[in-house]
């Protein structure tokens, strides 16, 4: 372990140390007022950080090219998880005791990223559509569908772009991307008219959209964001002063964690937040250049894709930008399996960086 | 497109997508924040008014409470809202449960016909919790905790025409709940000190959430309520119970129209008690002004008359037109006067009321009440000043002015000196053709009292801190005006003494008590539409005990006496002798002197 903790890109455990030190300060604020227990939200995400930490360690020690093998074993097990929340679980997340969840749409996402980078770093001459695209495509899919049925549509969201993206940098002929994307899109036009809750909020963005528009037009959630994130100013309101957060934010530990770090902490802190994600970006992408085989480098770029996609949208969505998807912020968040399996994820990218010295 | 490109044109992307958030975050934090911050307070911030509270009005002993204000948390129902709602039977339930009350009561409740009611007043903290709780939940939307003031008089009835009352405002939208904040006094001390008992109002804010509810924990007091003064009175309640028992019997005993009495300090001229009963059917029942409040009873039955109304005085004015004489050396103590049975000025005829000897001395002209003897020394007065001079001298002895300051009503009463003709000269002199309060008159009887000091009457003796007991203020009048010499002050002193003694005013001594007492009967004609009504009188005393170091001035006038008897000294002599043993008995501790048989 000292080995890898020696020539690994410690700068990947110092950015993930920051975000989850902020991410504790804004979720010790968020969560004081909403349970009786004042430091229930924050001892409880103290836990899962312990835990994830375990998690880092175990990924950051095990030979990412393990990985390579035995990939339908977990995406089996993912499989099976994913189709017990319809039987034993509500909504996305799965009972497991003790008053614990899990949420087995987080785990589908890794799987995915070790899947496709497994599938996408043969070196081939040709790919072949029906013989290597569509099988690819279609076992994501599965994925990708159960998650939306539970239905979960901003984590599909990020699985979808996950895909797209490892196909993409995988070097997947775009014409193979156009005929399921022609199939897929009919259905995903379709969400809306059959889930009227996302038609409203694509609704509401669309009329937040329209010039002239003011605070009237905001849907409620939008404008709970708005009033968070405006009445930060450039130093914020103070630690634990925010009042749109006390007040009328919702899901202030979880999906609105961004407001409330830039109400409390200003701009400032917002544009922290915005400049480690990019930084976490940048490592992922020299972890990725000298990886020294292709699984390696699809591996790290798909990890940190992943977290940044995901951290991208939720700013987005507290930003205006997109419609509410109830994604949240990676490592901010209040959410056991979120961290866990985030810090699992950036624990194979450290691993992937040790490698990269060790071959040198 | 190769793949390295590929992974560089999403890096780019990602890498705009960073700024383009950048700015974003800018134009919303920094360009905007203005605007957001006061949409913010505007829609989350609630400010809402913290009232002060009234300060109490306190007896003379500075811990008997006359007046308080207490605060209650009470429930209430927008009766209204809750229709509109259609979960009266959830509210219904949950309310009785955390209330502890049937549930049938609660929904009779929130059924009513009138738009807000109560459904329970003077909760405790873990009711308030309970319902706050429901209420952060979206629950109870139609319900409202209030902060319920109400003013508490514990020494109702006694005390009630001089402490007043204070009324609450209706709260906006609740007015079925009646008045329960906002109180200003109406009447009585409660009026007079209304600025001193007042407190500042203060402000806090609060967040709500996003049921328009209370986030608890999230008062902000902005400006703290500073509570309103305490103030002592010079009130004793003791005295004042003594006081209104004995013109309560005397009214009944006597079938009198009113009945008024006031004591003073003659020290200071602090009122110690002052009240006034009327023949006004059912309000002299005891048990109507025990259960009503004060400002329930008629505006006549809530009168304090021996401040608020004058009177023609009679002969208690006789000592008055002495001292000016003695003042002015216009009249010698110890000299005679010629005594006739009848007196003549204009086309008046004075009688007097009996026959005495043809030559009786100055102090005798007071003892027996001889109208013609103080006639003859008013004329000396006429015919040596002016009506002004008169005038003057009259108010130097404290009439005419505007007494007790600090009483909301004090009328100064009529001299109409101007319209003085030759008829004056008696009627004045007999205390007619002039009205006066009965405090001004008992405040003069302190002057003879204390040695010929005037003295301010007055209720208000300190203002304290409401909350730490620390003296704010003295409101004590300090006295040192002397407008009667001791020479005037000693023969007028004495004359009243003997009064009581030998003279009109032998009912009111209280020789079996060992004290000796000093006062002036008055028999007055009764004005009637202009004339004065045959058969129509106001007996009045005015003295003080103990002679020898006076304490108490009483002064009480009895109107219309109707049981046969109408002398002053008949009717009020033994009205202000009652009060007097009262006083010995109740206050003092002390029983009257077994007599000695004598061998």
């Amino acid at each position: 372990m000292l080995t890898v903790w020696r020539f690994a890109d410690q700068s990947i455990v110092l950015v993930v140390m920051a975000m989850l030190g902020l991410g504790l300060l804004a979720i010790f604020s968020a969560g004081y007022h909403l349970h009786p227990n004042h430091y229930f939200y924050f001892c409880r995400q103290l836990f899962y950080i312990g835990l994830g930490t375990v998690s880092m360690l175990i990924g950051a020690c095990v030979n990412y090219g393990n990985y390579r093998f035995r990939t339908q074993v977990p995406y089996i097990l993912g499989t099976i998880l994913l189709a017990a929340v319809f039987i034993l679980g509500n909504q996305s997340w799965l009972p497991i005791g003790g008053g614990f969840h899990l949420q087995p749409s987080e785990i589908a996402k890794l799987i995915i990223i070790v899947y496709l980078s497994y599938f996408m770093s043969f070196e081939r001459g040709t790919i072949h559509f029906m013989k290597h695209s569509v099988p690819i495509m279609l076992t994501c899919g599965i994925l990708i569908l159960m998650t939306a049925l539970q239905p979960d549509f901003g984590t599909a969201l990020v699985m979808t772009a996950l895909t797209v993206y490892l196909l993409f940098i995988g070097n997947l002929p775009l014409t193979h991307m156009i005929i399921p994307v022609a199939v897929a899109l009919p259905a995903v036009v379709s969400v809306p008219f059959f889930f009227p809750h996302v038609m409203k909020r694509i609704v509401n963005f669309s009329v937040s959209l329209l010039p002239g528009a003011g605070m009237e037009n905001l849907a409620h959630h939008d404008l709970q964001f708005r009033l968070a994130i405006g009445s930060g100013g450039f130093f914020g309101t103070g630690f634990g002063q925010g009042i749109v957060k006390r007040s009328v934010l919702p899901a202030s530990h979880t999906d609105s964690i961004y407001a409330v770090l830039v109400e409390e902490g200003g701009f400032l802190t917002g544009a922290a937040v915005i400049c480690l994600f990019l930084a976490l970006l940048l490592i992922g992408e020299r972890t990725a250049r000298f990886s020294h085989d292709r699984f390696g480098a699809l591996l790290a770029r798909g990890i940190v894709f992943y977290i940044v996609i995901q951290a991208f949208l939720n700013i987005s969505v507290c930003l205006g930008l997109f419609p509410n998807t109830g994604v949240t912020l990676p490592l901010f968040s209040y959410g056991g399996s979120s961290i866990i399996v985030t810090m699992y994820a950036l624990g194979v990218l450290v691993n992937i960086s040790a490698q990269r010295i060790i071959m040198w | 497109m190769n793949r390295s490109a590929r992974q560089g044109w999403i890096l780019w992307s990602l890498t705009v997508l960073s700024i383009i958030f950048i700015f974003r975050l800018f134009f919303y934090t920094v360009a905007q924040h203005g605007r957001w911050f006061q949409a913010a307070h505007v829609r989350l911030v609630r400010s809402m008014s913290l009232e002060a509270t009234r300060g109490r009005i306190l007896a003379v002993d500075g811990q008997t409470v006359l007046a308080r204000s207490d605060i209650k948390v009470s429930v209430a129902v927008d009766t209204l809202r809750e229709r509109s709602t259609g979960r009266d039977a959830q509210t219904a339930r949950e309310l009785a449960e955390i209330l502890d009350l049937s549930t049938e009561l609660v929904r009779s409740k929130l059924h009513s016909r009138f738009n807000a009611e109560w459904i329970k007043r003077d909760i405790n903290p873990e009711e308030f919790n309970r319902i706050l709780d429901l209420k952060g939940c979206g629950k109870l939307r139609s319900i409202r905790i209030l902060r319920e003031i109400t003013r508490e008089y514990p020494q109702h009835p006694v005390c009630a025409s001089i402490v007043g009352f204070a009324r609450g405002n209706l709260l906006e939208g609740w007015e079925t709940l009646g008045p329960f904040t906002g109180f200003k006094g109406i009447e009585g001390l409660e009026a007079s000190f209304n600025d001193l008992l007042e407190g500042r109002d203060g402000s806090f804010d609060y967040l709500i959430n996003r049921f328009g509810a209370p986030e608890p924990d999230t008062i902000t007091v902005r400006q703290p309520a500073q509570s309103g003064n305490d103030v002592v009175v010079t009130l004793d309640p003791a005295v004042q119970a003594v006081l209104r028992a004995r013109l309560t019997d005397s009214l009944l005993e006597h079938r009198a129209g009113s009945v008024m009495g006031i004591i003073m300090d003659p020290m200071t001229g602090a009122i110690l008690a002052s009240d006034s009963v009327e023949n006004m059917d059912p309000h002299l029942d005891p048990d109507y002004r025990l259960h009503t409040p004060i400002n329930c009873w008629p505006p006549e039955a809530r009168r304090n008359l021996p401040a608020t109304s004058v009177f023609e005085p009679g002969s208690v004015w006789k000592p008055i037109m002495m001292a000016i004489a003695l003042e002015r050396n216009l009249a010698v103590p110890s000299e005679q006067i010629d005594w006739q049975p009848t007196i003549v000025f204009g086309r008046k005829i004075f009688k007097d009321w009996k026959t005495f000897p043809s030559r009786i001395g100055l102090d005798e002209v007071l003892v027996h009440s001889s109208n013609v003897g103080i006639i003859k020394i008013s004329k000396r007065i006429f015919n040596s000043l002016s009506s002004r001079q008169i005038a003057a001298e009259i108010m130097k002895m404290g009439f005419y002015r505007e007494v007790p300051r600090d009483y909301p009503v004090h009328p100064r009463g009529t001299l109409n000196h101007g319209n003085w003709g030759p008829v004056s000269v008696g009627a004045v002199a007999e205390g007619y053709e002039l009205a006066v309060s009965l405090v001004q008159i008992c405040a003069f009887y302190c002057s003879i009292a204390n040695g010929g000091y005037r003295v301010e009457p007055h209720f208000g003796r300190s203002i304290v801190h409401h909350e730490t007991g620390r003296l704010v203020r003295s409101l004590d009048t300090p006295v040192s005006t002397r407008i009667l010499s001791p020479q005037t002050v000693r023969f007028i002193s004495r004359a009243l003494i003997d009064c009581i003694d030998h003279g009109t005013g032998r009912q009111a001594g209280l020789h079996e008590y060992g004290v000796a007492a000093a006062g002036k009967t008055a028999t007055a004609k009764l004005l009637d539409e202009g004339s004065y009504a045959s058969g129509k009188y106001r007996a009045s005393f005015a003295g003080y005990f103990p002679a020898d170091n006076p304490r108490y001035v009483i002064a009480v006038s009895v109107e219309d006496p109707g049981a046969g008897l109408y002398y002053g000294g008949s009717v009020a002599a033994p009205l202000f002798k009652s009060i007097a043993e009262g006083i010995l008995k109740d206050i003092h501790g002390m029983d009257p002197v077994p007599e000695v048989p004598q061998c």
